[in-house]
């Protein structure tokens, strides 16, 4: 008789939402174990299995428009290429995902093949330095292999910047991409390549495209003229099991326009970059009372 | 009044330890005919072969012509002092892994106080077969516990140091000693019957001095145990402190404690090499199992090498030392060999190699508290590995922790080594994006020619001469400027004195421009991206 109780126990009735529980063994469907714990028991083999089947969450870029349009940020286990020319927003893109990244607790590489990182700029944008491998290889094929190796180690977000072109090193070979799509795959990492224009191919999961719309500066034309912000449209091109492409548009501010706002986002200016938005408005002000006159 | 438990020694021997020392820096050669010689030209004389060798007829003293005649394909070495030192080294950390107190005796043999490890092999954890089979090598009614130690001390010679070792195992120095030397091994000397076992023993054993030797052949006695039975202190009054120390052992009594041996500080692996080496790949080939050894016995106590040493013995005289420091203890032996080898590339030797020795400085491994709830952190050994992969690769300027340096001049950096902090326990929320702009840094920054007119900035062009891959050009749309930039004035040298512009091309990009007002020249060092 208890053995059929436990039985019942064991078989979900359709109205029971709660994780099935027939692969359970026959230690479990004793009658000395609570009938409503068993509910909640399952074999370690299977939570395994469904952790391995869980989509890790991805990593966020802390770009709003744009974490919004990948439903999240940076998906895992892929390559993801990002192209642009000169003052396109790769590179604003690459520092605030590391920054993003860093000040969760990760670490990340940066493989910097232009040599491009200006540590000061990347701590004023939030990178949190001590939990970024810096890495400067001299050409294409040491940074392929650097960038393998760093996906190897376990760092969850590796970025491959290939700097202003022309890339030095070419395209590089089409298996070295599908190698670092692989290691991304097997070590749940992000693999995010920023690149002048596309190299690596068929082995990208994502694909953007970033181009500047805009820029806005302050005062101009004879007057004292301040960099204030550059629009950028970032346009995604490809994105695996999803053809559509999206288009997402946002802006940047200067270091050197941006005041105002530290108690809110705790940025803390530097000398000089604080006083030169003062001094272009108070050299702003005086061209424009000169120009009443 | 309690009694005091014996003390029990074990001696590690290694038979034939000059030949056992050149084969294990050459293992393959195990199988061969090796003949280890000492001495040089017509003076060389065999004091070491191994059994295929002896199996032709080799015996200690032959020239080396005569070898030759008999044994055509016998391999010849001379015995390398670097190779003995090291398997000496290997022998006495094996023996450190059983017992705090190992006393150094050269030549391939080690002393172990092994007081007290019997509880660790105590008889009841033998299985009864196991027990059965090991009854045969031990006297009836002896503790099979240091039976046990005996031959997992020799298995641990032979798996860890790559020597062939035997075990004995008694209350003396000398029992021990002579126990070693004989099969099978181990052989164990209960503690009541260490003056039986030494009676029948020539006198010779006991290695007296020759006075000392010859005055008691002339008293007819030729054995141990006839030496043993004299009187002690009628030997002590005829033969002095020699005879009575002489005397004590062959009683089974150690006149001289172990002396403790004091482990070095390096680790050190290396051999003389039979011909000079002239190119890389040949060294990299015995280089790769010296270095397979240094890291096999850095790994048997737990450390890793943070700095390796190469010292290169140079033909026809001369030496070649060089430092290589990683970037983080690691005891990969395929990274250590392309560090050396990018080394040695970078500044050859100059001259053939005919000896060379490692030296390991060790460390501990690094090592980190993971966490549950926090972000996951990495494998501390792992990532040690990799950076030294890394660092070989991209040189040590190429890998590191940035941190920038407390100046007006935009870029300066220092390359620190990287050694992520511990990740927090939970997980932080994401602060919100600052929304700022990149600069992208121009290194070296790009020489410009700069057109201006009534102070109005009109174009700007890169200089035929700069190396720069990136050209830029073009009409200026805006120009924001000049921010200056005043360093070390003080300093002809390091002064500084910089305009910064930012300037938008009409072709796109917004770029950093500077005017060195020391030298009127211009440059881009940075692009917005």
């Amino acid at each position: 008789m208890t053995t059929v109780q436990a039985q019942h126990a064991v078989s979900p009735s359709p109205e029971d939402h709660r994780q099935p529980r027939h692969s359970l063994g026959p230690e479990f469907q004793s009658a000395r174990f609570p009938e409503e714990l068993l509910h909640f028991v399952t074999r370690g083999t299977e939570l395994v299995a469904r952790a391995a089947e869980r989509p890790s969450p991805p990593l966020p870029t802390a770009i709003s428009p744009l974490d919004q349009s990948l439903a999240g940020g940076l998906p895992r286990g892929g390559l993801i290429e990002v192209t642009g020319r000169n003052t396109s927003g790769r590179f604003s893109l690459v520092l605030s995902t590391l920054a993003a990244t860093t000040t969760a607790g990760d670490v990340a590489a940066l493989i910097d093949l232009g040599d491009s990182l200006d540590p000061g700029n990347a701590s004023e944008l939030g990178v949190d330095l001590d939990r970024l491998l810096w890495l400067r290889p001299k050409h294409l094929k040491p940074a392929l292999i650097a960038t393998e190796i760093a996906l190897q180690t376990g760092f969850p977000l590796v970025i491959l910047d290939l700097g202003q072109p022309p890339v030095r090193g070419g395209r590089g070979p089409a298996a070295a991409w599908l190698r670092l799509t692989r290691a991304a795959v097997a070590f749940q990492s992000v693999v995010c390549v920023s690149s002048p224009y596309r190299v690596s191919g068929p082995a990208a999961a994502t694909v953007f495209e970033t181009e500047r719309a805009e820029s806005s500066w302050l005062g101009g034309n004879r007057a004292p003229c301040l960099l204030e912000a550059i629009r950028f449209h970032w346009k995604l091109q490809k994105i695996r099991h999803n053809s559509h492409s999206q288009r997402v548009s946002f802006a940047l501010s200067s270091p050197e326009a941006f005041l105002g706002e530290t108690a809110d986002t705790g940025f803390v200016a530097v000398d000089p970059c604080v006083d030169r938005k003062k001094t272009v408005e108070t050299e702003l002000d005086r061209y424009r009372a000169t120009q009443s006159v | 009044m309690p009694s005091h438990p014996p003390t029990r020694i074990c001696c590690l021997y290694v038979p034939l330890f000059v030949l056992a020392a050149r084969l294990r820096c050459e293992p393959e050669l195990l199988e061969e005919a090796v003949a280890i010689f000492q001495g040089s030209g017509s003076a060389a004389r065999l004091i070491a072969a191994t059994r295929r060798a002896r199996r032709g007829a080799l015996r200690p003293g032959m020239t080396l012509s005569q070898a030759r005649a008999l044994l055509p394909e016998l391999h010849v070495r001379a015995r390398d002092p670097e190779c003995e030192k090291t398997a000496q080294e290997a022998l006495l950390e094996v023996a450190e892994s059983f017992s705090p107190r190992v006393e150094d005796a050269r030549e391939g043999v080690v002393y172990l106080d092994i007081q007290g490890l019997e509880r660790h092999y105590a008889d009841e954890d033998f299985e009864p077969a196991e027990r059965a089979a090991l009854s045969g090598f031990a006297p009836s009614g002896f503790a099979l516990a240091e039976l046990a130690l005996g031959r997992e001390l020799m298995a641990d010679a032979d798996r860890k140091a790559g020597l062939p070792a035997w075990a004995g195992i008694a209350s003396s120095k000398l029992g021990a000693r002579i126990a070693a030397e004989r099969l099978p091994s181990p052989t164990i000397i209960p503690v009541d019957q260490e003056t039986d076992f030494l009676a029948p023993l020539p006198l010779a054993r006991l290695s007296p001095e020759a006075h000392v030797y010859e005055t008691l052949c002339r008293w007819g006695i030729r054995s141990i145990g006839s030496f043993a039975a004299l009187p002690a202190n009628e030997v002590a009054g005829r033969l002095g402190k020699t005879g009575q120390q002489l005397h004590q052992r062959a009683r089974g009594i150690d006149p001289q404690p172990i002396v403790p041996y004091q482990p070095c500080e390096t680790f050190s692996e290396g051999m003389d090499l039979d011909w000079p080496l002239v190119s890389l790949e040949p060294f990299l080939f015995v280089a790769r199992a010296a270095l397979g050894r240094l890291c096999s016995r850095l790994d048997s106590r737990g450390l890793a090498c943070v700095q390796l040493e190469l010292s290169l013995r140079l033909e026809p005289k001369g030496f070649c030392d060089r430092s290589i420091l990683l970037p983080a203890p690691s005891r990969d032996v395929k990274t250590l060999l392309t560090l050396i080898r990018l080394d040695l590339e970078r500044e050859p030797p100059g001259a053939p190699v005919v000896g060379f020795t490692f030296q390991a400085h060790p460390d501990r491994p690094r090592t980190a508290q993971l966490t549950i709830f926090g972000p996951a952190a990495l494998s501390p050994d792992k990532m040690a590995t990799s950076l030294a992969r890394l660092f070989a690769l991209l040189g040590p300027e190429g890998i590191g922790r940035c941190k920038p340096i407390d100046s007006h001049v935009p870029g300066r950096f220092e390359i620190l080594q990287f050694e992520p902090p511990t990740p927090p326990i939970v997980r932080p929320e994401i602060p919100r994006s600052k929304g700022l702009l990149a600069v992208r840094s121009l290194r070296p920054p790009i020489p410009l020619v700069v057109r201006r007119a009534a102070g109005k900035f009109l174009a700007v062009q890169s200089r035929a001469e700069s190396t720069s891959s990136l050209r830029l050009g073009g009409r200026i749309r805006v120009a924001s400027g000049p921010w200056s930039v005043e360093e070390n004035w003080w300093s002809e040298r390091e002064a500084i004195n910089r305009d910064y512009w930012d300037v938008e091309l009409e072709n796109g990009g917004i770029y950093r421009i500077f005017l060195d007002q020391l030298t009127g020249d211009w440059f881009a060092d940075g692009i917005y991206d």
